[in-house]
């Protein structure tokens, strides 16, 4: 086999045996954790008080037994979610292990079909409503079509336009959603996965704590919203589950991931700095 | 010149109302108590969108349909487009999301595919990265410089090598990156109200 070392090509395949390599040695290293961060655990973890709108501050005493919760899977979570799966898988543990009762909604097939794929069965089997937890702690309303305007429509009242849960199940006979109703004031906090829109809904006018979780290039149109103030922390990519796993102690991969990223950024820096040197020879020379 | 500048403006004076209005029917949807007539047209909407994916989905496969009848080189792709659009919808009519075979093609056809193009859309960006980032200008070295910071700052290299490379890093995704992008969704909404409008007025084809 006539091997070229100048063919390109080659730091693919050094890029793949890196991934592989290193993912059979998962090491974990030290990663300096964004103030976002820091804020998203802070609130689940201590609470916050929300003063956008000044006549109505809301205090939230953070994540305890019993804790409304609901997580919109509104945004692009079925294209992100290879950056955004072991951030939600711990968030999601910390919400269990604190007692949280939570409220799963999707707003589209894609986002529903990749939780039932990938999350779900992680946390509740693959046949949830049978899991001790679903009616008590966890209830999913599966996809429900109509985006912000639904969020919109179930700020009065979740059950007078979406009567049934995913399998059918009347939420009037649920034990959880007994007292989770009109979102605007018995949602005690509303999660994001890459959802957009929630300021204006929930936050402007009902100081409803609002944290988002996305994809590492989320955090380009989602940190606007958090540095005026609406959301009130956010979680972005695997570097964000690693961070939330530092914060929180919940032992996860997110940490490990990160040596491929470190490796792959190395590579692809490497190449990237060769290349512009022997650019920059090239060019001397004629 | 400006004759022709005032006359353009005349002629579109009515997009440009209609741009106002649909902005303040809209912001009344945010107000306490609101505007009854702005939440009615809110829900007309709301209970419009799936017409709007009935008439895409006939638009596609009509589309396709032609250039079968017309023996276009593409009609195996074309013949695979209406076969798997046509599947679908039948099943979705008939069992919906709750249908076994329409869960499984999505467990294990949609969603593995998208996370697969993404995954490959990911990879090939290695390869200009690679191959043609070369700092031929002083704006080409710059945005070099860019994407380095970005690799040190989500990855634990540039905390090792100086705890200001992350922030740098950040300070860059928050404020440069974060204000970009929301000038262009904001842009994109406003054009997309202004087609909308025009659509209304009946100044846009809506031939496909």
């Amino acid at each position: 086999m006539n091997i070229k070392w100048k063919d390109t090509r080659l730091i693919y395949l050094v890029i793949f045996l890196v991934i592989f390599g290193t993912s059979l040695t998962p090491i974990t290293l030290p990663l300096p954790v964004v103030q976002w961060s820091k804020e998203f655990y802070k609130v689940i973890d201590e609470g916050v008080t929300v003063s956008v709108n000044p006549d109505n501050p809301r205090h939230f005493a953070g994540v305890k037994e019993g804790t409304r919760v609901m997580i919109l899977n509104s945004g692009e979570t079925a294209k992100l979610w290879g950056d955004m799966s072991e951030a939600v898988k711990a968030v999601w543990t910390d919400l269990r292990r604190r007692g949280a009762h939570i409220l799963l909604w999707s707003s589209s097939v894609d986002n529903q079909a990749i939780l039932d794929k990938y999350l779900i069965p992680y946390f509740y089997g693959l046949d949830p409503q049978s899991h001790s937890d679903y009616g008590v702690s966890f209830v999913d309303l599966g996809f429900v079509a109509g985006g912000n305007a639904l969020l919109e429509q179930w700020r009065t009242s979740l059950r007078a336009i979406t009567p049934v849960d995913r399998y059918g199940n009347s939420l009037a006979d649920i034990p959880m959603m007994q007292n989770f109703d009109a979102m605007r004031i018995d949602c005690d906090l509303i999660i994001g996965l890459d959802a957009r829109g929630l300021e204006s809904i929930y936050v402007i006018r009902y100081n409803t704590p609002v944290l988002e979780m996305g994809g590492t290039d989320s955090a380009g149109y989602l940190a606007l919203s958090y540095t005026a103030g609406y959301f009130q922390g956010m979680i972005m990519g695997q570097r964000g589950g690693a961070e939330y796993e530092f914060l929180s102690g919940i032992p996860g991969r997110a940490s490990a991931y990160m040596l491929n990223s470190m490796a792959i950024a190395l590579i692809v820096t490497v190449a990237i700095v060769v290349g512009n040197i022997q650019y920059l020879m090239s060019r001397r020379e004629t | 010149m400006g004759q022709q500048s005032q006359t353009n403006i005349v002629q579109e004076l009515p997009t440009i109302l209609g741009v106002i209005g649909l902005f303040i029917i809209a912001s009344l949807y945010w107000t306490e108590p609101g505007w009854e007539g702005a939440l009615v047209i809110r829900n007309a909407t709301t209970l419009s969108l799936p017409f709007a994916t009935i008439i895409t989905v006939g638009l596609l496969i009509r589309r396709h349909a032609r250039n079968i009848i017309r023996r276009e080189e593409t009609t195996p792709y074309d013949a695979i487009t209406i076969g798997s659009a046509v599947l679908i919808v039948l099943l979705g009519l008939v069992g919906g999301m709750a249908d076994p075979t329409m869960a499984a093609l999505y467990a294990n056809v949609n969603v593995i595919g998208t996370m697969a193009v993404i995954s490959a859309i990911s990879i090939s960006v290695f390869s200009p990265m690679i191959r043609i980032y070369r700092a031929k200008t002083p704006i080409m070295g710059f945005l070099i410089l860019l994407s380095i910071l970005a690799l040190f700052t989500y990855t634990p290299i540039g905390e090792m090598i100086h705890p200001a490379i992350p922030r740098l890093g950040d300070f860059v995704q928050i404020w440069i990156s974060g204000a970009s992008d929301s000038a262009f969704w904001i842009s994109t909404y406003i054009g997309a109200v202004a087609l909308i409008t025009r659509m209304i007025l009946l100044k846009e084809r809506l031939r496909p």
